[in-house]
């Protein structure tokens, strides 16, 4: 009886793709690839990763197509992860950040991350376009990238992994039901602690990666317009301008 | 001999009573006028008591530039080089007048950390330019932003 429980052990494990040492490499290989900040997936660059760097001066990729496509509504049951960077020259760092949160929480999105001159926004999948659209109207666009990258097989190789997972789970528990002695408890109970946490792995990848492709990443990089430009093109000969603005008007100083 | 010199004295003293009245608003319920102390470069102040700022003022200016161009120059200036927004730029008449002279401007900034609002309203004359002026922290500013309106119309 115990040598039927472990040879089905054994019999199963190597179902899943190997023996009792090899269980799911291939899943904690790919483990390691969606743990670190880069967005950039293994496995992607096989399934039709697009990546483009628009010049901002050009306004179209570098193979002369529209910047525009790379947010192309994809076919509705594929996975796209979209990501953008902008690089923005404008009058008030705060003012154009708060400008930018701003479009973000008006297209159901929500801010991320907000530094002195730096906003990360997330913004459903469906509005990415229209985001950039109006991100890009706060300022002088000096640099524009944006990665539209398919992730619909990676997405699906992960759900497969983590349904053969949990399957093998369910034999497992079998097997534990079947098991004659402590000895044979133990060890399917090890390999159902390995199983469980391969499941959770993969249900956190799963979920990370979800969230990615329903909230396109844009960041946005601020720079204030240089003071030569400002005094260039302010150079009028009327001081009295100077002492407009809020600031005049709101300090009540005797001296003033 | 002394009806001229009194008709001469009351002339000179009118004229300058004129000139010392300055332009002024009607300023709204809610506001208190300041003293030549607190006026700073204004010739009338007001503050209400959440913080918004009235204020009317004469520029003296050379040419006959219209009053879109000078709204076109306060608005550069403060965009460009304040970095404030600009939210609308419409005709504006002085109550009592039929046609527009005046431009108000309407725009946005940040002071302190605070979202504010600043309207500018202008109003060109062959050698002068009228400016009444109204700011204050967004949240006192908006629900009163009808009288502030009316105010700024009310320069004569």
């Amino acid at each position: 009886m115990r040598q039927g429980i472990l040879c089905a052990l054994t019999v199963l494990l190597a179902a899943m793709g190997g023996g009792c040492q090899m269980l799911f490499p291939q899943v904690n290989t790919r483990a390691e690839a969606w743990e670190g900040d880069d967005l950039s997936l293994g496995s992607a660059a096989g399934e039709g990763a697009r990546a483009m760097r628009v010049p901002a001066a050009a306004g179209a990729t570098e193979g002369g197509e529209p910047a525009a496509d790379a947010a192309a509504q994809p076919a509705p049951d594929r996975k796209i992860l979209y990501t953008a960077q902008l690089a923005l020259v404008v009058n008030n760092v705060r003012t154009a950040i708060e400008q930018s949160s701003r479009v973000a929480r008006t297209l159901g999105g929500y801010v991320e991350h907000m530094g002195n001159a730096r906003v990360i926004l997330r913004v459903p999948g469906p509005r990415f376009h229209q985001a950039l659209l109006e991100l890009e109207a706060l300022g002088t666009v000096t640099d524009r990238r944006v990665d539209a990258r398919d992730v619909t097989e990676s997405y699906q190789d992960l759900e497969l992994r983590a349904r053969n997972a949990r399957t093998a789970l369910a034999k497992l528990e079998d097997l534990l039901a079947k098991a004659k002695t402590v000895e044979e408890a133990l060890a399917v109970e090890r390999e159902m602690t390995r199983v469980r946490e391969e499941i959770e792995r993969l249900e956190t990848q799963l979920r990370s990666l979800g969230s990615r492709v329903d909230y396109a990443t844009i960041t946005v990089t601020l720079t204030p317009v240089p003071h030569a430009s400002r005094a260039h093109r302010a150079a009028l000969p009327f001081g009295w301008l100077d002492s407009l603005g809020l600031d005049t008007l709101m300090t009540f100083n005797p001296c003033h | 001999m002394h009806r001229t010199l009194l008709t001469v004295g009351l002339l000179a003293l009118g004229l300058t009573a004129l000139g010392g009245c300055g332009d002024r608003m009607t300023v709204p319920e809610g506001f208190v006028e300041l003293d030549a102390e607190h006026r700073g470069i204004y010739d009338q102040r007001a503050v209400s008591a959440d913080g918004v700022v009235l204020a009317v003022r004469r520029i003296d200016v050379e040419g006959s530039a219209d009053a879109d161009f000078w709204a076109r120059a306060v608005a550069n200036r403060l965009t460009q080089a304040r970095g404030y927004t600009l939210e609308s730029s419409e005709p504006l008449a002085r109550a009592g007048r039929r046609a527009p002279h005046g431009r108000l401007l309407r725009f946005t900034a940040p002071r302190d950390g605070a979202p504010h609002v600043y309207l500018v309203a202008l109003y060109a004359q062959p050698s002068h330019v009228l400016l009444a002026e109204a700011g204050g922290p967004r949240d006192a500013f908006a629900p009163i932003e009808p009288q502030v309106r009316d105010a700024l119309r009310s320069v004569r």
